[in-house]
């Protein structure tokens, strides 16, 4: 489906942050503030 | 050494090096992450809801490329782009050949279901870190097409829990052609069930949160957006079926009003919506259970606790929760429609539809 284009789940991907920003992005995520709906972090 | 995401004590997370792992068995395979999420059941340890005391490496949204496998590995190869889900299987105990693979008997010796960096799961090393022991690698390893960084990096790491968790939500009740759909919760899991349950054929979905950006989200992939935060989500939900059907002839079909698939994509931390401080934890299944037609399913994907210590209720704190069980069972929805509407005329301005 997603190859197929007949999906995009990462519509819901909202924030792509370094690994090294994880402290910060749990703290607004659990606070469901500035937009926060789903985190991907990059090592 | 390698950097990974640290929880020492609830809301404490930093960013510490630690041992890279090695192989251990030789079914074992080491993957090189190059994303990995954080889910709304990380926020349960971040918050000391579920918290053991001991210092983890959380995360279990693992993608990435494998660096080494194992001797016994036969399937898996150096070089592989994979996905990991997060419950960790064996592939061949009485739970994973029946498909129950997050029930798996093996991995977490004397419990049911292992997996990465989550409490009481095996005490896995979490994902959020660059290298991962995946354990049966054959069984766990999911192969997918194209390189690192490609246009499918954030699809495929929603593969690992997001996704399935949101497409479980809507096979288990069977959604299918026609079907108008609740979902409570506008998160990753609750939007990502929209998308699945349009793609099964729903004819309507509503999406109920309180949040605008997760609402306005809802709207971008073709859902009604329900406001919950005026305390009136079910009946706005009741009204606009209700008035869908107004001036079109439906004779004998009356007793059908409401919803014929509701998911609860929020669970146990559910707020109440008159004060969004307030946990009130089987909010949902209230007006999920008012809401749903008669024959209508119900998709609980939303993670309840069976023992809740930090909970506002002695019922929850015990695990156990008071629901309108018997609501399930009655024959019609239409005069609580019809009620619901004289109290709107009352009290409440219509949703903007």
């Amino acid at each position: 489906m997603i190859v197929a284009g007949r999906m995009k789940p990462s519509a819901v991907v909202s924030h792509r942050l370094p690994l090294r920003d994880a402290p910060d992005a749990f703290a607004k995520f659990d606070a469901r503030s500035d937009g926060y709906i789903k985190v991907v972090l990059e090592p | 050494m390698m950097q990974a995401v640290v929880l020492s004590e609830p809301r404490n997370i930093t960013l510490e090096a630690i041992e890279e792992p090695a192989l251990i068995a030789p079914t074992d395979v080491l993957l090189r992450i190059t994303s990995t999420a954080i889910c709304g059941t990380d926020l349960h340890m971040y918050e000391g809801r579920l918290w053991g005391g001991q210092r983890m490496v959380i995360g279990h949204e693992p993608l990435g490329v494998v660096e080494r496998v194992g001797d016994a590995v036969v399937n898996v190869r150096i070089g592989d782009r994979v996905t990991v889900p997060t419950h960790i299987c064996c592939g061949f105990c009485a739970n994973c050949v029946h498909g129950f693979s997050a029930q798996c008997l093996t991995n977490n010796p004397g419990k049911a279901g292992a997996a990465y960096g989550y409490l009481g799961m095996g005490g896995y090393t979490g994902a959020q870190t660059e290298l991962l022991r995946v354990p049966f690698g054959d069984a766990n390893c999911l192969r997918l097409p194209g390189e690192p960084g490609d246009r499918f990096e954030h699809d495929f790491v929603l593969l690992a829990d997001a996704l399935p968790t949101a497409f479980h939500a809507t096979q288990m009740v069977d959604i299918h052609s026609g079907d108008i759909v609740v979902i409570y919760g506008a998160g990753a899991i609750g939007l990502l069930t929209a998308m699945c349950a349009f793609v099964r054929g729903a004819a309507r979905v509503f999406v109920v949160d309180a949040i605008p950006e997760r609402l306005e989200k809802a709207g971008e992939l073709g859902a009604i957006p329900i406001d919950m935060s005026n305390g009136h989500a079910a009946d706005h939900i009741l009204e606009q079926i209700a008035r869908e059907r107004a001036g079109i002839a439906w004779r004998g079909e009356e007793a059908n009003l409401g919803a014929t698939v509701c998911v609860d994509a929020i669970g146990f931390q559910a707020r109440d919506p008159r004060d969004y401080t307030v946990e009130h934890p089987t909010i949902v299944i209230d007006d999920l259970a008012r809401i749903v037609a008669p024959k209508g399913r119900l998709s609980i994907i939303g993670v309840f606790l069976d023992s809740d210590p930090h909970a506002l209720s002695n019922e929850a704190r015990r695990g156990e929760y008071v629901i309108p069980w018997g609501s399930l069972f009655k024959p019609t929805r239409h005069d609580r429609c019809r009620s619901h509407e004289a109290e709107r005329r009352r009290v409440a301005p219509a949703a903007p539809t």
